[in-house]
C-alpha cells in the first residue's frame, strides 16, 4: 500500500513535468484570416464551440456568444469544429473565401454514446447487457446534494429509498431487488475504476459526468464476488479540449417539515389525563394555565425550524489536445429542519488527463473531502410522545425533567438537543492514477492504482442536566480506513472485415484495513470541558480494534460482433477472499450474453423509421462476500463488569460460534431485453430473474443455547421483474420538451430458509414481539401482524384468531402475514422543457404496492411498554372512551383492563404507496452576448413539493428500523431553492 | 529511443504491479487483537477474565424486572397496574400468561445466557496452565453454582426445560424431566459447595469485606431452599427433603455462630435495604453488586405509582390483603411507603382517593427499590424529587434472615419443634417488631412453627421481587398455594383498610384454575425453532 502511494505520487510528479514541457509554436508558411459562424440545425448560433486547425490544435479558438470566431490559418488548412453533444464537422479553407458558416448537427444520443462498462467501455449500440445510463443532463440543473439523489427515480431497475430526511443520512439503494438477507444488498459503487470503499458521501454530484448502472449478470459478473447487487459506475467529469470554462454556482434553499401529526395541545392533553388517569392528575390551577396557554409545551414547535441550505460550487475545465483538466471546489452547508443539527461538506477535486507520448496516456483523479455532521437528529419518537403538560426544567437546579405521564425511559428531547452535543467528521481522500500503454495497434495495457483513505473521528458530550440523576459523559472515537486497489488490464481490440473483437484480461488485487480507537468517560467533575478532557471524567473506558481483509481476482472477457448485427460477450472471473477459510476461499463467476440488432440487417435498410431493434439475452453468476473479516472464526465476546465498583474488569466468554465452512453467496441471473429506437423514441425493455442461493444467512440460535445468530450458507431468494424505460423529445422545435419515463416491477420471494418453515425478525419485545417474517413463498420485508378486527363491546381491541373466531387476547400463533416493506412498482418521470434561454424541469417519482408499519402512530395512540399515555388528538377525541356513539370510535379504550395493544397489528400497518413531485425548477440564462463576459443562469426550484399518499405518518418513504418500520423516522423536508450560476 | 523508453516504463510498471501479488499469505486472516476460543484459558489472567465475564452476564441477567422478576407477580404480595403498559406483568398477576408475553422471553433467555457463560468455564477452564488446582477448582465451582441457580429458576418457572451442558447448538433439544433437572442442580451445587471458599480474600471478589462472588455459605443456603422446593410441589418429596433442608440451613447458622462466616443480622430493619449499607451489608449471603458508573441496575422507578409526584413507572404495587395482614412495626414501615406524595405535592395515605373516585391504582406502595435523587444519600419519601432511572442498590439474592426462616420452616415441616428453630425465628421477628417480643415459643405445634416461618419469610422479602431468590410467589408455588390465591383474586372482596374505607384489587382475575397455571408457557420465539418445546 505504501508502495502504491509512493507510485501515485511519482506518477503525478512525472506528469507535472510533462505539463511544463514548453510549447513549440509553429508559424504557418502562408496564412489567411478567416471569420465564421457556427450554428445548429435551427440556425441558432452555438457559443463556445471549438474551431481548430486539423493537425495543429494549438491553433484554435472558441466561438463567442454569437457563435462567431476569427482565426488566422494556413491557406490550405482543414478546419475541425467540435461541440459537446454534436457531431464533429470539418471543412477545407479555400484561399478565395474568408467567411464560413458551419452547421453542426446534434449527435444522436442513444446510438453513439459511449457507455462505460466494467473494465472497459463500449458504444451503447454494441451493448449486449442491461446497463442504464444517467447522463449529466438529467440532473445537472437540479439542486441534488448527494449521489443517491441522482439515482432516485431516474432509471429503471433502481430502487432508492430515502430512509431519513436528516441531512447527511444515507439512502437504501437496490438494483433489481434485495438479493441477500443478512448481508448487504447495496450495489457496488465504482468511481473511475476504483471500488468505493468508504461510501459516496464525499462525492460532489456536480463533479459527476455520468453514472452507469450495470444490472444484468453479463455486465456485473466481471465484478464477480461483489457484483450480485448490481454495480453503479460513476464517471467524474474531465476537461474538454479547447474550451476553457470557469464556473461559479451557488444555491440557497430553505427547508421545512412537510407534514405533522395532529397531536393534542397541552390543555386537551391535561383534560385527557384527568379523564383517564384521575381527576387530580392535573390540578385545577394548572389546568387553567394550560387553557390560557401560559403553560404547556409544543414539542414539535420547539424542536423544528426552517433549515437553510447553502451549496457553492466553483470550478474550471479545459485543456489542449494533449492535456485536459477539471478542477472543482464545493461547499455544502445543510441545516436540518430540527434544531441544532447540520451537515457540512467541503470538497476539492482535480482530474487531469494527459497524452504524454503517442503510446502513453496518464490519468490522475484526486478527490478530497471533509464531512462534518454536527449533532444528531432528535428522537422523533420522543418528540411525538412527550407530554405537553409538564415542566420543562426544575426551576432550582435547571435540570430538564423526564416525562411524568408518558415516556417512561427516555430523556427530555429538548433538553437533549440543548445540553448535549456531538461532532462527527470524515476526512476522505480518493486518489487514482492510471497509465495507459498503447503497445501495438489494438493492444493496450492499463495499470491503475487507487487509494481510498478515510479518517473519521467523532466526539460527543452528554450533560448531567438532561435528566434528574443523569450523569455527564463524553467520548472521542476515531476510525481509520485504508483501501487500496491495483488493477492491470490488458485489452486487445481489432476489426477484421465484418468481425469486431475485443478481448480483455485483468489481474486485480485489493486490500482494506480498518482500525479504531475510542475513549469515553462518565461523571465529569466540570462539564465545561465538554468532550475534550477525558481525565476530567471520574470513570473512563477505552477500546480499540483492527481488521483487515483482501481480495485477489482474475478476469477474462471477450466481446465479439459480426457486422454490428450479431453480438456475443463472454466473461469469467475468479475471486479469492480472505474472509473465508482456506478451502472455501475461491469463487468462480462465469457469464455470457448475445444480442441481435435486427435494424442492422440488410432487409431493414430500406426503411428509416426503426433505427435500432436489438434483442438481448444474458446469463451469469455473481457473488456476495459481504461478511466482515474474521466472521468465520468464532472469536470470544468481550464483557465488562465492575463487581460493584467503578473499576472496569474485562471478561471474555464464548458467545459466538465458529463457521469454518462458510463460503460465497451466489446469484445467478437471466435477462432478456429489447432496445428499440423508433421514430426518435428510445425504448428499452427488460425481463430478468435473479436467483440467490447459498445465502450468507444468520440463523437464529435458540435462546436456550444463549440466543444470538450464526452464519450459514443456506437459503435461497428470487427476484423477478420487468423494466421499461422511454426517452424522447416530445417537442423538438424552438421549444424542446424531453421526457424520460421509467417503470420497474419487482417481485421478491423467499424460496428457502435453510429448510426452516419461517424466521421471525424485527423483534420489539415491549411492543408486541416479532413484527416481520421471512417465509418461503413470501417477499422479504413481509409484516407479521395480529389481524385487528375492531373493538369489543367494552372498547378493547379484537383480533382474529387463526380459526377465524375473535378474541381480545390473541396468542403469538394468531399472527398473519400481511403487506410488505418493499415496493413492487416504482416509477420515475423526468421532464425538461427548454425554450430559448428558459428551461424547466419537472420530476416525479413514485412507489406503489408496499406498506409501512407505523409504530410512531401506534405509540401516540396507545399505552404501550414505551409510551404510557396517548398524544394523538384522534386517539382521545375519537377514542372509544370519549365518543358517545361507540360505532364512531377509531381508537380503542385506554381504560379497559382487558385491552391489549400490539404495534404489530393490521391497525397500524399502512399502505405507503406514494407519488412525489421531487423537483420542479425553472432556470433562465442570460447569455454572454448580453452581459459581455459571462453566462448568468438564475434558477428557482422546489424539492419534495408534495406527496400524494394515504400514509398517515409524516412521510411514506422514510423508516427508522429493520425493513419499513417507522418508529420515529425522520421525514424528508420540503425545500425551496434559488440558484445563481455564472459561467465565464 | 521512444520505443526503448516505452518498454522500460512498461516493464517497470509491470514489476511494481507484480510486487502486490508477491505476498504468499495474501489471503490468510490474522485477527489481530481478537481471541479465538481455543487459545483462551492459557493463563491465570484468562481464568480471572472468564469469571469477570460470568459475573457480568449474571449481573446483566438480573439488572431489571423484565429480565428477572415478572413471574413473581403471581404471589399474593404483589400486583400491578390494571391498564397502562403493564400487560406483560399483568398476565402473571392474572395467572393467564401467553406465549407471546414480551417480558417472559427475557426471563428465559437470560437464565440460559448465564448457563452458557458457566458452561464455557466448566468445560474449558481446567486446561489453564500454571495455575494451582485450587484456583481452577474455585473458578469451576462458581460456574457450577450459577448454572444450578439458573436451572432452579427455569425448573420453578417452566417445569420441564431443555438442559444444555455444552456449547453446541441443538434445534431438537428435548425437555428434561423436573426430577432430572433437580438432580443436575444438586450435583452442581455439591461441586460448588466443595469448591467455593468460605470467604474470598482478594478484590474484586471482596468489596468492603463482603463476598461479592458466591461463597460456600451462599451455596449451602441455596441448597437449603432447593431441598425445600423439592420437598414441595411438584415432586412432593416431603419430610426427607425438609430434613435435608433443615440440615443445610443449620450448617449456615452454625458456621455463622462460630464466626467462620461474617454474616449477622443488622439491628434495624430499615438499614437492610438502605443506601448506607448497600455495599457493606453483613446480612447478605449472596448479592449482585451494581454501580451506576459501570454496571448499573434499572430498578429505582419501578414501584412508584404513575400518579405519584416522583413520577415512577407504576410497574408493581402491594396487594391489599397481604398489606393488611403484615404485622405493624419497623419492618412494615421500611417495606411500604408510610405515605405517598401525589401530583398535588401533598402526602396522602395510600388508600386516598378523590370523590368521586379517580385514581387508577389505589394500593400500598413498596419502597425497597427506591433510590434518592441523584443516587446520593438515603431515599426520603417526603421529598418530591424524582429518583434516577438507573440505580446501584445491591441485588439481595439471599439474606441471613431468610435462612433463619427456612430453617424454622423446614424443621417444622419435618415434624419437629426445636429451641434453635424457635430462637432464630424470634430473631427475625424481634427485629421486625423493633423490640424483643419473642413471639414464638416451643409451645407451638410443628405446623404452627412452619406456617409462622413461612409467613415471616414472606414479610421479610415482600416487595423485593427482582433479585430475591426465594420470592413469596416461589414459596406459594412449592406449597401449592397459588390456586387458593387465584380463587381469592377472582372473588376480589372489599377490604377495610382504614376505618370505614373499603378497597380491593384493581387488576381483575377471571377464568378457571388448572395446574398449567403453575407454569409459564414456553416462549414462542423458541417454540418456533424447536417445536418439541411443548407440554
Amino acid at each position: 500500500m505504501n508502495r502504491l502511494f509512493t507510485r501515485s505520487i511519482l506518477f503525478f510528479i512525472v506528469f507535472l513535468g510533462l505539463m511544463a514541457e514548453p510549447a513549440a509554436a509553429q508559424e504557418p508558411a502562408t496564412s489567411i484570416a478567416i471569420t465564421g459562424t457556427i450554428i445548429n440545425e435551427e440556425g441558432e448560433p452555438i457559443p463556445g464551440a471549438t474551431v481548430l486547425v486539423k493537425g495543429n490544435d494549438r491553433l484554435g479558438v472558441a466561438t463567442n456568444s454569437m457563435g462567431e470566431y476569427k482565426l488566422t490559418v494556413p491557406s490550405d488548412a482543414t478546419i475541425v469544429v467540435t461541440f459537446l453533444g454534436y457531431n464533429d464537422t470539418t471543412f477545407e479553407v479555400t484561399p478565395d473565401k474568408s467567411d464560413y458558416t458551419t452547421t453542426l448537427y446534434q449527435a444522436s444520443q442513444r446510438v453513439n454514446d459511449v457507455v462505460i462498462v466494467g473494465y472497459g467501455e463500449l458504444k451503447k449500440s454494441d451493448l449486449t447487457g442491461s446497463v442504464s445510463v444517467i447522463g449529466e443532463r438529467s440532473f445537472h440543473d437540479q439542486p441534488v446534494k448527494n449521489v443517491a439523489d441522482v439515482l432516485q427515480g431516474r432509471t429503471a431497475g433502481v430502487e432508492v429509498t430515502t430512509s431519513s430526511g436528516m441531512p447527511g443520512a444515507g439512502a437504501r439503494v437496490r438494483v433489481r431487488g434485495t438479493t441477500s438477507i443478512n448481508k448487504s444488498s447495496d450495489p457496488l459503487y465504482v468511481i473511475d475504476g476504483i471500488i468505493s470503499s468508504s461510501g459516496l458521501d464525499g462525492i460532489n454530484p456536480q463533479d459527476i459526468a455520468s453514472m452507469q448502472i450495470l444490472k444484468d449478470a453479463s455486465s456485473t459478473a466481471v465484478y464477480g464476488s461483489r457484483g450480485a447487487n448490481g454495480v453503479v459506475l460513476i464517471t467524474t467529469r474531465t476537461g474538454e479540449k479547447g474550451t476553457s470554462r470557469i464556473y461559479f454556482d451557488s444555491k440557497i434553499g430553505i427547508s421545512e417539515v412537510r407534514k405533522n401529526y395532529d397531536l393534542m395541545n397541552a390543555y386537551e392533553y391535561a383534560l385527557a389525563l384527568n379523564d383517564i388517569k384521575g381527576s387530580n392528575t392535573i390540578s385545577p390551577a394548572d389546568l387553567e394555565l394550560y387553557r390560557t396557554g401560559e403553560k404547556g409545551i409544543n414539542w414539535i414547535d420547539l424542536l423544528t425550524r426552517t433549515g437553510i441550505t447553502q451549496n457553492y460550487n466553483i470550478g474550471a475545465t479545459g485543456g489542449s489536445d494533449k492535456i485536459r483538466y477539471m478542477v472543482s471546489g464545493n461547499v455544502l452547508d445543510q441545516q436540518a429542519v430540527t434544531i441544532k443539527s447540520k451537515y457540512m461538506r467541503y470538497g476539492i477535486r482535480a482530474n487531469i488527463d494527459a497524452d504524454v507520448r503517442p503510446w502513453l496516456s496518464i490519468s490522475t483523479k484526486i478527490n478530497g473531502s471533509v464531512l462534518h455532521q454536527k449533532n444528531g437528529a432528535p428522537n422523533w419518537f420522543h418528540v411525538l410522545n412527550f407530554s405537553p403538560t409538564m415542566e420543562m426544567k426544575d426551576s432550582e437546579t435547571g435540570i430538564y425533567n423526564n416525562d411524568p405521564y408518558n415516556i417512561g425511559t427516555g430523556n427530555n428531547p429538548y433538553g437533549v438537543m440543548q445540553e448535549n452535543y456531538s461532532d462527527s467528521y470524515s476526512y476522505n481522500l480518493n486518489a487514482n492514477a492510471m497509465l495507459l500503454f498503447r503497445i501495438v495497434k489494438g493492444l493496450t495495457l492499463s495499470v491503475q492504482g487507487g487509494y481510498d483513505f478515510d479518517y473519521a473521528p467523532s466526539y460527543s458530550f452528554s450533560s448531567s442536566k438532561v435528566a434528574p440523576g443523569a450523569k455527564s459523559s463524553m467520548s472521542n472515537s476515531a476510525a481509520l480506513h485504508n483501501y487500496w486497489q491495483n488493477t492491470n488490464n490488458l485489452t486487445y481490440s481489432g476489426t477484421f472485415g465484418r468481425h469486431t473483437l475485443a478481448a480483455t484480461a485483468v489481474w486485480e488485487l485489493s486490500g482494506v484495513t480498518d482500525s479504531s480507537m475510542s475513549i469515553s468517560g462518565t461523571d465529569l467533575s466540570n462539564e465545561s470541558v465538554g468532550y475534550w478532557d477525558v481525565s476530567n471524567a471520574a470513570t473512563r473506558s477505552q477500546s480499540n480494534g483492527y481488521s483487515e481483509s483482501s481480495l485477489m481476482s482474475g478476469i477474462v472477457r471477450l466481446n465479439y460482433d459480426y457486422d454490428k448485427r450479431y453480438f456475443i460477450t463472454a466473461a469469467f472471473r475468479a475471486d479469492g477472499s480472505s474472509k473465508f477459510q482456506k478451502d472455501h476461499r475461491w469463487g468462480y463467476f462465469p457469464s455470457a450474453a448475445v444480442a441481435w440488432d435486427i435494424a442492422a440487417e440488410s432487409f431493414m435498410q430500406s426503411q428509416d423509421v426503426v433505427e435500432q431493434l436489438k434483442l438481448r439475452a444474458s446469463y451469469g453468476i455473481t457473488g456476495n462476500e459481504g461478511i466482515s473479516a474474521y466472521n468465520t472464526l468464532g472469536l470470544l465476546s468481550k464483557t465488562s463488569y465492575g463487581w460493584g465498583t467503578t473499576t472496569d474488569y474485562t471478561g471474555y466468554w464464548g458467545n459466538t460460534f465458529a463457521t469454518p465452512d462458510l463460503t460465497w453467496e451466489k446469484t445467478s441471473q437471466i435477462d432478456v431485453g429489447l432496445d428499440l429506437t423508433l421514430a426518435g423514441v428510445n425504448i428499452s425493455f427488460d425481463w430478468f430473474r435473479k436467483n440467490t442461493e447459498d445465502l450468507l444467512f444468520q440463523k437464529q440460535v435458540p435462546l436456550y443455547n444463549g440466543g444470538g445468530k450464526y452464519w450459514v450458507n443456506q437459503g435461497a431468494l428470487q427476484n423477478e421483474g420487468y423494466e421499461f424505460s422511454l426517452n424522447t423529445f416530445v417537442i423538438d422545435r424552438a421549444v424542446k420538451w424531453e421526457t424520460t419515463a421509467n417503470v420497474t416491477y419487482i417481485k421478491n420471494e423467499v424460496v428457502d430458509l435453510a429448510g426452516d418453515d419461517f424466521h421471525l425478525t424485527a423483534n420489539y419485545s415491549d411492543l408486541g414481539g416479532e413484527m416481520q417474517i421471512m417465509k418461503p413463498g413470501y417477499p422479504l420485508g413481509s409484516f407479521y401482524v395480529y389481524d385487528w378486527a375492531g373493538f369489543d363491546e367494552h372498547g378493547a381491541n379484537l383480533y382474529c384468531k387463526a380459526d377465524g373466531s375473535l378474541t381480545t387476547a390473541p396468542t403469538a400463533a394468531d399472527r398473519i402475514i400481511r403487506g410488505c416493506a418493499s415496493p413492487k412498482w416504482m416509477v420515475g418521470w423526468n421532464n425538461t422543457i427548454i425554450w430559448r434561454n428558459l428551461s424547466v424541469n419537472i420530476f416525479f417519482n413514485g412507489a406503489f404496492d408496499y406498506d409501512r408499519l407505523n409504530i410512531s402512530r401506534f405509540t401516540t395512540a396507545s399505552m404501550s411498554g414505551v409510551s404510557r399515555f396517548i398524544t394523538l388528538r384522534d386517539a382521545y377525541f375519537r377514542g372509544w372512551d370519549y365518543v358517545k356513539d361507540k360505532s364512531q370510535a377509531l381508537y380503542p379504550s385506554v381504560t379497559n383492563t382487558d385491552n391489549k395493544s400490539y404495534a404489530n397489528s393490521t391497525l397500524w400497518l399502512e399502505d405507503a404507496s406514494f407519488i412525489k413531485l421531487k423537483n420542479i425548477s425553472i432556470a433562465y440564462t442570460i447569455p454572454r452576448h448580453l452581459t459581455r463576459v459571462v453566462d448568468i443562469q438564475i434558477s428557482v426550484s422546489a424539492q419534495d413539493v408534495f406527496t400524494l399518499s394515504k400514509y398517515k405518518g409524516m412521510d411514506p418513504e422514510v423508516y427508522s428500523s429493520y425493513d419499513g418500520i417507522d418508529y420515529g423516522a425522520y421525514p424528508v423536508p420540503r425545500t425551496y431553492t434559488v440558484g445563481l450560476k455564472l459561467t465565464f | 529511443m521512444h520505443d526503448n523508453m516505452k518498454y522500460k516504463i512498461l516493464i517497470f510498471t509491470l514489476l511494481s504491479a507484480a510486487l502486490f501479488s508477491s505476498c504468499v499469505d495474501f489471503l490468510d486472516e490474522d485477527a489481530k487483537g481478537k481471541l479465538p476460543s481455543d487459545e483462551f484459558f492459557s493463563s491465570k489472567n484468562d481464568l480471572a477474565a472468564s469469571l469477570n465475564s460470568l459475573y457480568s452476564v449474571v449481573a446483566t441477567s438480573q439488572y431489571a424486572n423484565h429480565y428477572i422478576g415478572t413471574n413473581f407477580l403471581s404471589g399474593d404480595d404483589i400486583s400491578t397496574h390494571p391498564a397502562s403498559n403493564k400487560q406483560p406483568l399483568r398476565e402473571h398477576d392474572q395467572y393467564s400468561v401467553t406465549d407471546n408475553n414480551s417480558w417472559m422471553v427475557n426471563l428465559w433467555e437470560q437464565r440460559y445466557k448465564v448457563i452458557k457463560a458457566a458452561n464455557f468455564i466448566i468445560n474449558n477452564a481446567s486446561r489453564t496452565p500454571n495455575v494451582s488446582k485450587a484456583e481452577i477448582t474455585e473458578a469451576i465451582a462458581q460456574a457450577h453454582f450459577w448454572r444450578a441457580y439458573s436451572y432452579f429458576y427455569l425448573v420453578t418457572t417452566w417445569g420441564e426445560v431443555p438442559v444444555m451442558l455444552d456449547e453446541k447448538i441443538d434445534y431438537n433439544a428435548p425437555l428434561k424431566s423436573v426430577e432430572d433437572i433437580y438432580t443436575l442442580i444438586l450435583s452442581d451445587l455439591k461441586i460448588a459447595e466443595e469448591g467455593c471458599p468460605d470467604n474470598y480474600t482478594k478484590a474484586p471478589q471482596v468489596l468492603n469485606g463482603m463476598n461479592v462472588a458466591v461463597s460456600r455459605g451462599a451455596v449451602k443456603a441455596t441448597m437449603a431452599y432447593v431441598y425445600m422446593c423439592m420437598a414441595g410441589w411438584p415432586l412432593n418429596k416431603g419430610v426427607e427433603y425438609y430434613d435435608l433442608a433443615a440440615k443445610k440451613a443449620e450448617e449456615v447458622i452454625d458456621l455463622t455462630e462460630n464466626k467462620t462466616y461474617y454474616y449477622r443480622l443488622l439491628d434495624n430493619y430499615a438499614d437492610v435495604y438502605s443506601q448506607a449499607y448497600t455495599q457493606k451489608n453483613p446480612e447478605i449471603i449472596l448479592g449482585i453488586y451494581y454501580n451506576r458508573d459501570r454496571t448499573s441496575q434499572m430498578m429505582p422507578l419501578t414501584d412508584f405509582l404513575l400518579d405519584m409526584k416522583q413520577s415512577g413507572w407504576g410497574d408493581t404495587n402491594g396487594e391489599i390483603k397481604f398489606w393488611k395482614e403484615f404485622p405493624e412495626g419497623p419492618r412494615k414501615e421500611a417495606t411500604y411507603f408510610p405515605k405517598i406524595m401525589l401530583a398535588d405535592g401533598e402526602l396522602h395515605d395510600w388508600w386516598y382517593d378523590t370523590e368521586p373516585a379517580s385514581r387508577e391504582v389505589v394500593a400500598p406502595v413498596f419502597m425497597k427499590s427506591a433510590e434518592a435523587a441523584g443516587g446520593v444519600g438515603e431515599f426520603d419519601y417526603t421529598s418530591p424529587s424524582p429518583g434516577p432511572q438507573y440505580g446501584q442498590k445491591t441485588g439481595q439474592v439471599i439474606r441471613l434472615s431468610e435462612v433463619y426462616c427456612w430453617y424454622a420452616e423446614a424443621t417444622g415441616r419435618a415434624g419437629r419443634v426445636t429451641e434453635k428453630a424457635v430462637d432464630v425465628l424470634n430473631r427475625v421477628r424481634n427485629r421486625a417488631d423493633g423490640t424483643t417480643t419473642n413471639l414464638y415459643t416451643t409451645a407451638m405445634s410443628a405446623e404452627e412453627l412452619a406456617e409462622a416461618a413461612y409467613n415471616e419469610h414472606g414479610w421479610e422479602i415482600a416487595g423485593y421481587y427482582w433479585c430475591g431468590f426465594a420470592s413469596r410467589s416461589r414459596d406459594m408455588f412449592r406449597m401449592y398455594r397459588l390456586k387458593e390465591h387465584f380463587e381469592y383474586r377472582k372473588e376480589n372482596p372489599m377490604i377495610e383498610v382504614a376505618p370505614g374505607i373499603m378497597r380491593n384489587e384493581a387488576v381483575k382475575v377471571t377464568g378457571t384454575w388448572d395446574d398449567s397455571k403453575m407454569y409459564c408457557p414456553y416462549p414462542n420465539t423458541d417454540v418456533v425453532l424447536n417445536p418439541g418445546l411443548k407440554r
